[in-house]
């Protein structure tokens, strides 16, 4: 009975919604240390933890600690539409931060295939001018490039202060001479594909200029004009998938702390989730909240032991957070071991013990996700199996 | 004679003197390489249609300009090979043995160069007061640029390519000198003082040794130092050392971080394909400094590794060092493939390609010389159709459009703006709201997306990551041309742009004077032939007509007006596509 409600389950999630849900993804640069909120391990010894308590909302467990006040106040009010995954197989520990990145954005560390957004993006937004718009994030090049824009704040700055107005007669001219160019009539006599990208390009920084220009509020941080730059350009239809950074580069990297490693990521924390309520709200009032996934990832983890410097040097199994009313949260998915690395499960049923278990990896997770949009990467990515478990209804 | 005028004589007097079919060209490398069979494919076999081949010379010209002396052609030299359309080879020849030649030649290894990133440099002088005091804007590029200045000293003295890891010396600018601990030592027949490593004891690995080449791997704090130095592997050797597996210790079959680590990674081929072979290289560069290198690595267990395959290791002698990488045929041959994409400028990824790369291969592994390197690739049948050969014969092929990249931009802002570079535009005129005590420095690194300095550059063609980039780019330089040539003390015979209106603000110019002016550099940036009644021109001076319209006063009105035709003209495909 159980298996049969499943696969009923699993049915009802592949099944088409209208329209797509727009995705807002924030990166966390450098590798969150799980322990400290996601999964409590101060239990276990061999593992170095900040402490805390295991607390439940609605389903929904995280580390509780009276340092990170914001964690709490996020978790209890949104419990129900969250969904933690623990014990995530990134890949992501490698030579620089770069590849860590490529990591949990597309699970491979070659440089030819797509991130899973771009791919996502090109599937289901290609009409807009901005399938995937990236503000301060990694790009991540591939067969796909051109259905992604960075964005860079300080840019979005610059134009603020430059207060450049770029005479429409400019705009014409350049639409007219790359239509002369691409038809041929200009002289130029070259192939098509390349001044389509350039093109492309120019539209993108006449047309979209303008429009960043204009969004950039002093008064807010960073992270909270980035975020506002991303919602605004989902409800004006510029863009169908955005991934933003918070706060600054690689800041979570802590394998050498300035203080401690703990009281770093404490800060860390606290700033994120503050930060994520106040996004939440911004997207209720942004009216944007019916149809919208956000995704909070770090590209690592953290080593269970400190080192030398009192700092935790990286580790390939993480944790992210997802957020939206378009499933029932309230549940957190996968698990660690005791050394720290992800336990193997099931990603259909989440059984650990029998079954087709793998580590999960953001494969699976990208591919459920994807999957409410009837999307499937089977033939695209190597390793397509959605991690419908997500999705699952608690058994009545 | 002046040296323009020596130029024009040198071309002239080849153009009488070699006369060669251009058609015969295309089909005949001028170095044809190893005698082998050229490779012969779609995208790579040279058109035999004449009339395509003598279509478009003045295009011709300009490709081979902007390609061998990263330059605009001048009007002259574009008309003397528009006449003289027999003499691509000698007029080929003629712009590989130029100055401007060594620089474009020096330029293409961008891995020594490409990768900018002050930030190192900030972090540097962060802990050493007389450092931080020295690092201005201006003395922070002149060190950036020691590399390059050094490639092109030694390419101009036909230098083999080895020795630029072996020579004991970098050229540096008397502004850079407290950077190297120096104060001022000549160096060679430049105007550059050189350092020499032995007197600072330094690693003699040539200009791997350099502050700036250094300073363009990306570590951003002192416990990085394993990025930069597989950064500088992979730059070094085209080489990736960051496969899925390399770090994934699950998958190498450990379980937990303790000794066991030691022993399995000790012979396991994903951590010793990059420990073992390029340790010694690693550990050897400057400020990537000894057991950091695996420190990172080793720390999972310090015990283990305290007495572990690599304590106590004594590396090679800075000389055997540098002979080790430079007889490193990996390296000369990433080195290869990074000229010939530069000037392909895509990526080499057919059989075709490879084939053509072997050949290469075996031709620059005699001479090791980058003169000869450059020739044999523009000998190439690969080149010469992208060059000469007619678009519309090679459909599906995007080799023959050519992109202004950044060695371009480069170039043609020192035509027209000597007081500037591609790194620095400095907006400090009135018209953009700047004053002049304060300017505002805008590095190109700040117009460059950021996967390009994080190293996914092997992913792009060189020039195409500026394009996303090239409005931003024109408006600076167009910025930067008005604020120069319109002032109240202007006058238009010393202008290099906007000789053709009135002196000073240029407010009054009569519509003929405009549309003369459009033309002229029109004409002069596009290496086409417009006349001022053109419908392109026309569009143009509609530009200007608009543009004219907004300023409070003369002086804001003309800039504002010719900053936006100069922006016009420089993001069209006809000057941005060559």
């Amino acid at each position: 009975m159980k298996i049969l409600f499943s696969l009923l389950t699993l049915i009802f999630s592949y099944s088409a919604l209208a329209v797509p849900p727009k995705i807002l993804v924030i990166n966390v640069e450098g590798g969150w240390d799980p322990t400290m909120v996601f999964d409590y391990k101060g239990d276990i010894g061999g593992i170095a933890t900040d402490g805390g308590a295991l607390t439940t909302s609605s389903g929904l467990s995280w580390v509780s600690k009276s340092s990170r006040p914001s964690v709490d106040t996020f978790m209890t009010a949104e419990a129900t539409k969250t969904i933690i995954i623990n014990g995530l197989y990134t890949k992501g520990i490698g030579a620089s931060d770069t590849i860590a990145q490529m990591g949990i954005a597309k699970q491979r560390t070659s440089e030819v295939y797509t991130d899973y957004m771009t791919w996502y993006a090109s599937q289901v937004f290609p009409y807009l001018t901005i399938p995937h718009l990236l503000i301060d994030s990694p790009s991540v090049p591939g067969e796909f490039q051109g259905k992604s824009y960075q964005l860079k704040l300080d840019d979005v700055k610059r134009w603020t202060s430059e207060s450049l107005q770029v005479p429409a007669s400019v705009s014409d001219w350049s639409n007219w001479s790359y239509e002369n160019a691409l038809s041929g009539k200009s002289g130029t006599n070259l192939d098509t594909t390349k001044i389509s990208t350039l093109y492309l390009n120019q539209k993108r920084n006449l047309s979209l200029r303008p429009v960043f220009s204009g969004l950039y509020n002093p008064a807010l941080s960073d992270f909270k004009n980035r975020a506002s730059i991303a919602l605004t350009s989902f409800k004006n239809n510029l863009t169908g998938v955005a991934t933003i950074r918070h706060g600054k580069p690689d800041e979570w990297n802590t394998r050498s702390p300035g203080t401690s490693h703990f009281t770093e990521q404490n800060t860390l924390y606290e700033s994120l989730f503050s930060d994520l309520t106040w996004l939440i709200s911004e997207i209720v009032s942004s009216d944007l909240s019916d149809n919208i996934v956000v995704v909070v990832r770090s590209n690592l983890g953290r080593n269970p032991l400190l080192n030398a410097q009192g700092g935790k040097n990286p580790w390939p199994y993480t944790s992210l957070l997802l957020w939206s009313k378009l499933w029932t949260g309230g549940k957190v998915v996968g698990q660690f071991d005791s050394n720290l690395m992800g336990v193997p499960m099931d990603p259909i049923f989440g059984s650990t013990g029998t079954g087709n278990k793998i580590y999960l990896t953001p494969d699976n997770i990208f591919a459920a996700i994807f999957s409410r949009a009837s999307l499937s990467p089977s033939g695209f990515w190597l390793t397509p199996d959605p991690a419908m478990v997500l999705f699952q209804e608690a058994t009545p | 004679m002046t040296s323009r005028t020596w130029k024009i004589f040198i071309i002239v007097f080849f153009s009488l003197q070699c006369g060669k079919d251009i058609e015969t060209l295309s089909k005949t490398p001028q170095k044809k390489p190893n005698n082998s069979a050229a490779p012969t494919t779609a995208s790579s076999t040279p058109s035999k249609n004449k009339d395509t081949v003598y279509k478009n010379p003045s295009r011709q010209i300009r490709r081979l300009t902007l390609d061998l002396q990263n330059r605009l052609p001048s009007s002259e030299e574009t008309e003397i090979y528009t006449r003289n359309i027999d003499t691509a080879e000698s007029l080929t020849t003629f712009f590989l043995k130029s100055n401007d030649a060594d620089s474009a030649m020096a330029t293409l290894h961008r891995n020594f160069w490409d990768l900018w990133q002050p930030k190192t440099l900030e972090q540097l002088s962060a802990t050493d007061a007389a450092l931080r005091t020295a690092m201005t804007t201006a003395s922070t590029d002149l060190l950036l640029d020691d590399p390059i200045k050094t490639l092109r000293f030694m390419i101009s003295q036909d230098e083999s390519f080895e020795k630029i890891f072996t020579k004991k010396y970098s050229l540096m600018e008397p502004s850079t000198a407290i950077f190297y601990n120096q104060t001022s030592a000549q160096g060679p027949d430049v105007d550059t003082n050189v350092v020499v490593y032995s007197d600072i004891s330094r690693p003699n690995l040539g200009i791997l040794s350099s502050f700036g080449w250094n300073a363009s791997l990306p570590k951003t704090s002192g416990s990085k130092n394993y990025s930069g130095a597989a950064e500088a592997i992979r730059k070094l050797t085209c080489l990736s050392f960051n496969s899925a597996t390399a770090h994934n210790f699950g998958q190498a079959g450990i379980k937990t971080v303790d000794s066991s680590l030691l022993s399995t990674a000790s012979s396991h081929s994903s951590c010793t394909s990059c420990h073992n072979q390029f340790h010694t290289l690693a550990e050897g560069l400057p400020y990537l400094s000894s057991s950091t290198t695996l420190t990172n690595w080793l720390t999972y267990d310090q015990n283990a590794f305290s007495s572990g395959i690599y304590k106590g290791k004594s590396y090679l002698t800075p000389d055997e060092l540098a002979n080790l990488i430079s007889a490193d045929s990996r390296i000369s041959s990433c080195e290869l493939e990074n000229v010939v994409e530069e000037i392909f400028q895509r990526k080499l990824s057919s059989l075709a390609d490879q084939d053509l790369k072997q050949i290469l291969f075996e031709r620059w592994t005699e001479s090791k010389n980058v003169r000869n390197l450059v020739s044999d690739i523009i000998a190439s049948p690969e080149y010469q159709h992208q060059v000469f050969g007619s678009a519309g014969s090679i459909t599906n092929n995007l080799s023959s459009v050519r992109v202004f990249g950044p060695a371009q931009w480069d170039g043609f802002i020192k035509q027209i703006l000597p007081q500037y570079t591609i790194r620095n535009l400095v907006l400090q005129n009135p018209a953009i709201g700047k004053s002049a005590g304060n300017p505002e420095i805008i590095p190109l690194a700040n117009l460059v997306p950021r996967q390009r300095l994080n190293g996914y550059e092997k992913q792009f063609i060189p020039s195409e990551i500026y394009t996303q980039s090239a409005f931003d780019l024109a408006v600076r330089i167009a910025d930067a041309v008005v604020a120069t040539e319109l002032s109240s003390t202007a006058l238009a015979q010393n202008r290099k742009v906007l000789s053709s209106v009135p002196d000073f603000d240029a407010f009054g110019a009569t519509s003929t004077e405009v549309k003369n002016q459009i033309s002229d550099t029109w004409n002069k940036w596009t290496s086409l032939k417009t006349t001022s009644s053109d419908y392109r021109i026309s569009k143009l001076y509609s530009v200007y007509s608009e543009s004219i319209q907004t300023g409070s006063t003369d002086l804001e009105k003309a800039r504002n007006a010719w900053k936006w035709v100069l922006t016009s003209i420089l993001i069209a495909p006809e000057f941005i596509i060559y």
